[in-house]
């Protein structure tokens, strides 16, 4: 018997009984839904978790301090050994598989004006031609670059710090300020200044940070090399004014630690604790976000795998369903069994015929289920959205996510559930006697 | 007309002895039986002579307490559910009392069933099924359903079923018994003229003597034992009952 026919006959037995087949679908679908839906959620947990780290900074990025136990051991006898976060390092490092690219920032503590107001901040010295790779989102503005005048990107916190240093509540009304209309001077230091400041260098701001990423809302990014010069023709004009007390040894270590942090980038989300392990051996303190979404994956697998298994209850409900109605189906059709097996049927068709009808009852309620799932995810993401927008916390993130693999293995699962639900009846249908089968009346 | 003598059907010994209880029912005593190919063949006999037990046995549908059965030199009391399906599937046709059709097919569907499990091409079986349904004079009927056909023509597309495939044997099991007279008579007639064209054999179990006429040779059976075998006049036959029935007919 061919395959056509055969699932031909299948359907026709199935639409003969209307009313049990759509019994039966239904039971495969409420336990298909049940299982898709909750493991949905369990997914779209891991989602929403995995936006928030993003916001947060990019998952692929690794952070690098140096470890100060060993500063502390190294106090000056023997210097072998000792890790410095420096250019050999970022070398080092971009070696590695998967990495893409090291960057290293070195943090000035800085004041910036603005007419009258004053504000303290971290000036970020770093490689412009790295950082254009690290892919920052800006909402104004362009990224800086080497070629202009002292051309710098803002955070975009930074315009909010600043303060009137004469006003009695300094900090009660923050001024409004433009960076890009507003003169923006900068001093490489974070010295109080009585009276008279010495004159700063005048800001070039290009472009501001996004809003979405906090990461580097409070910094000023600038070239590395450009600020250094900046910074040495501050210290030569204004030496009295410079902080010498304990310049000597600072100097040292300055050129040692030529990089306050290091960020690595690395190729995909997968390799990024596998990297992070190498610079750990090296040395250094590297921590990532996914860190976190390593705790985190565990977690989730854990509950997908409950809520999967609530959901895999009522799936096995409507497999024992199946089950029944196929075994009240050969009690129907004893008479036609035999008939059939009489006028020729084979054992393998009759087995086949009813492996392909709990299959299709498997099949069919597996779909009807996914189609189902969605619905039920589109309405579960509505509700938790609309009521996160008024929250105005976390809008866009969603609780219920059913990926193209997800409907898949549900479709799957539940037509395997409908064949091993239908192999006893199968098994028992080719085993009827032909003849007993005749004789029923 | 002269026939090849050739042993279709060889029983030897066969005994069946069914166990209700504590008590034992003999069916079949010992039976010893020889059908030629082509022949039209009947057991005739009571209810409860064991006529049907000795068919379902031929047919491979009850297994023998003792003794052979070969059909064709194929021992087929030693053959398994599935070797026996397969043998079913290739040399035997079956006729039911109460006809058996699937109700839920057209007389052209069912007439295909047999065609369908040896996995012919719809085209091709649609066609033969089409012809056969026309041999029993049902053309007109091929897309109605058993249950908007009369008792006659859906025994008629249960011959057409037992024909289609060619088989060399085709068991009968009171095919007339739920029919008329009248019909039953139709019905003896078109098993007679189908089975005689392709000189395949017929072994019809009836308890109706009026059945037995249309055959060859007929065995009497009676409480487990063959009574007696007896031999008819082929060409008898044919100028007894079938001309005759022939040509009334063709005057309608």
């Amino acid at each position: 018997m061919n395959s056509l026919d055969l699932a031909l006959m299948g359907i026709k037995n199935l639409l003969r009984r209307k009313a049990r087949t759509i019994l039966t679908v239904l039971g495969v679908m409420i336990g298909t839904a049940s299982i898709v839906v909750m493991v949905s959620l369990g997914l779209g947990m891991d989602r929403a978790f995995e936006q928030q780290l993003e916001s947060y900074g990019s998952l692929t990025l690794i952070d690098i301090y140096n470890n100060m136990m060993y500063e502390m051991s190294g106090d000056g006898s023997s210097s072998e050994g000792q890790l410095y976060l420096n250019d050999d390092a970022i070398a080092q490092i971009e070696a590695m598989d998967h990495v893409e690219f090291a960057i290293g920032f070195k943090r000035f503590d800085s004041k910036i004006y603005s007419g009258k107001y004053e504000s303290y901040t971290n000036v970020k010295g770093v490689d412009f031609d790295k950082l254009a790779l690290m892919g920052i989102d800006l909402s104004q503005g362009t990224m800086p670059s080497k070629e202009g005048q002292y051309e710098a990107l803002f955070g975009f916190q930074v315009s909010q710090n600043f303060y009137d240093p004469n006003s009695r509540t300094p900090y009660m009304n923050p001024p409004q300020i433009d960076i890009f209309e507003s003169k923006i001077e900068l001093l490489p230091t974070s010295q109080y200044f009585e009276g008279r400041r010495p004159r700063g260098y005048v800001l070039n701001p290009t472009g501001i940070t996004s809003e979405d990423d906090w990461n580097y809302a409070w910094d000023i990014f600038m070239d590395y090399e450009t600020f250094e010069k900046l910074k040495a023709d501050f210290d030569r004009k204004n030496r009295t004014n410079s902080d010498t007390q304990n310049g000597g040894s600072r100097r040292k270590e300055e050129d040692k630690n030529q990089y306050d942090e290091m960020k690595v980038s690395v190729d995909e989300v997968d390799n990024v604790q596998e990297v992070q392990q190498q610079i750990k051996d090296m040395g250094f303190e590297a921590y990532s976000l996914t860190d976190a979404l390593e705790n985190m994956n565990q977690t989730s697998s854990l509950i997908q795998m409950i809520l999967g298994g609530i959901g895999g209850v009522s799936l096995f409900v409507a497999a024992i369903g199946i089950t029944n109605t196929m075994v009240m189906s050969i009690y129907e059709r004893t008479k036609e069994i035999g008939v059939m097996k009489v006028i020729g049927a084979q054992l393998k068709d009759i087995k086949r015929l009813f492996l392909f009808e709990a299959a299709m009852l498997g099949l069919i309620g597996g779909s009807f289920g996914i189609g189902i799932s969605y619905g039920i995810s589109l309405v579960i993401n509505k509700l938790v959205s609309g009521m996160g927008g008024e929250m105005g916390y976390m809008g866009a993130s969603i609780l219920s996510y059913i990926p193209a693999w997800l409907a898949l293995a549900g479709l799957g699962f539940a037509t395997m559930i409908g064949l091993i639900a239908g192999y006893y009846p199968a098994v028992r249908a080719t085993k009827l006697s032909a003849l007993e089968a005749i004789r029923t009346e | 007309m002269t026939k090849s003598k050739e042993a279709v059907i060889e029983i030897r010994d066969l005994r069946k002895v069914y166990r209700i209880g504590n008590e034992k029912v003999v069916a079949l005593n010992k039976i010893n039986l020889t059908i030629q190919k082509g022949e039209i063949c009947c057991v005739l006999g009571t209810s409860g002579s064991g006529k049907s037990t000795l068919l379902n046995m031929m047919a491979g549908l009850e297994k023998p307490s003792k003794g052979t059965i070969m059909i064709k030199k194929s021992p087929i009391e030693k053959m398994n559910e599935k070797k026996l399906a397969k043998f079913r599937q290739k040399h035997i046709g079956f006729i039911f009392q109460s006809y058996n059709l699937l109700p839920a097919l057209t007389a052209v569907e069912n007439v295909s069933m047999p065609l369908i499990f040896r996995g012919m091409p719809k085209f091709k079986r649609q066609h033969i099924a089409t012809k056969y349904l026309d041999m029993v004079g049902l053309k007109d009927r091929i897309r109605h359903k058993p249950t908007q056909m009369s008792g006659g023509q859906q025994q008629r597309v249960g011959i057409a079923r037992a024909f289609v495939g060619n088989p060399e044997i085709i068991f009968a099991d009171e095919p007339t018994g739920n029919l008329d007279t009248k019909t039953s008579i139709e019905v003896m007639h078109i098993m007679w003229k189908m089975a005689r064209e392709k000189d395949q054999t017929i072994v019809i179990v009836t308890h109706d003597p009026e059945v037995a006429l249309y055959a060859d040779k007929v065995i009497h059976i009676r409480d487990g034992d063959i009574q007696s075998i007896e031999i008819r006049d082929e060409d008898d036959v044919l100028e007894k009952y079938i001309k005759p029935y022939e040509e009334t007919y063709a005057n309608d």
